[in-house]
């Protein structure tokens, strides 16, 4: 969890998942379901009910 | 973003924002070391950048985050019923809009017109806006800008 939620920003550790995304899932392939949390009602919404009944455009990001 | 969410509603489009972990940690926004740390900057996110799109939290470990790929900014479009439409590892709301017409006009043509998907692949390119990127790493405090930059 650490790792994940690293410190400090690290040049050099960002550089592998960049060289990775490209060969990492492909149009045309299976999305993966995970489950989120709603920020304001504070419920669990999950990945494949966001597409149900139509596309869905998936910004990932944070404050900082 | 938001504005591309607004336009595209009432196309049946969902827009929304998954929070990850922080990007460029500093002294005013620390790395989560719990759900609330993680709640209460998406909710920080959510006022100073007024989010209309409905903000959805992966968990601590950040697994949602790894299974699309990990970086720090990008955006997927997936079609009705979960089949990946595009992937960018920057998202450059033009650049989106552009694939979500592509999107929109495939699904509501492929029957009438007897459509048929193919792949296709390209680089995009966006402007570098080097004082908008600092000024986001100052909001996080001299150390993310430290970390960006090095110590002059």
């Amino acid at each position: 969890m650490t790792d994940y939620n690293y410190v400090d920003f690290d040049m050099e550790r960002e550089q592998p998942p960049f060289l990775a995304f490209p060969n990492h899932l492909h149009a045309g392939d299976k999305a993966p379901d995970f489950p989120l949390e709603d920020l304001d009602s504070g419920e669990t919404v999950r990945m494949k009910d966001l597409w149900a009944k139509g596309p869905v455009v998936i910004e990932f990001g944070s404050l900082t | 973003m938001d504005d591309l969410a607004d336009r595209y509603a009432d196309r049946a489009v969902r827009s929304v924002f998954v929070y990850t972990r922080e990007a460029h940690p500093g002294e005013h926004y620390r790395h989560h070391t719990s759900m609330d740390d993680k709640r209460h900057h998406a909710r920080a996110f959510q006022e100073q950048f007024s989010v209309s799109r409905p903000i959805l939290l992966d968990d601590l470990q950040g697994t949602a985050h790894h299974g699309y790929g990990l970086l720090p900014n990008m955006t997927w479009i997936v079609g009705r019923g979960g089949v990946v439409q595009y992937k960018s590892t920057w998202t450059n709301a033009a650049d989106v809009e552009d694939a979500l017409k592509v999107t929109l006009d495939g699904f509501e043509r492929r029957a009438k017109d007897k459509l048929m998907p193919f792949y296709s692949e390209r680089v995009a390119w966006r402007i570098r806006d080097d004082d908008d990127f600092r000024a986001g790493l100052e909001r996080a405090g001299p150390q993310a800008v430290t970390d960006f930059y090095g110590k002059k």
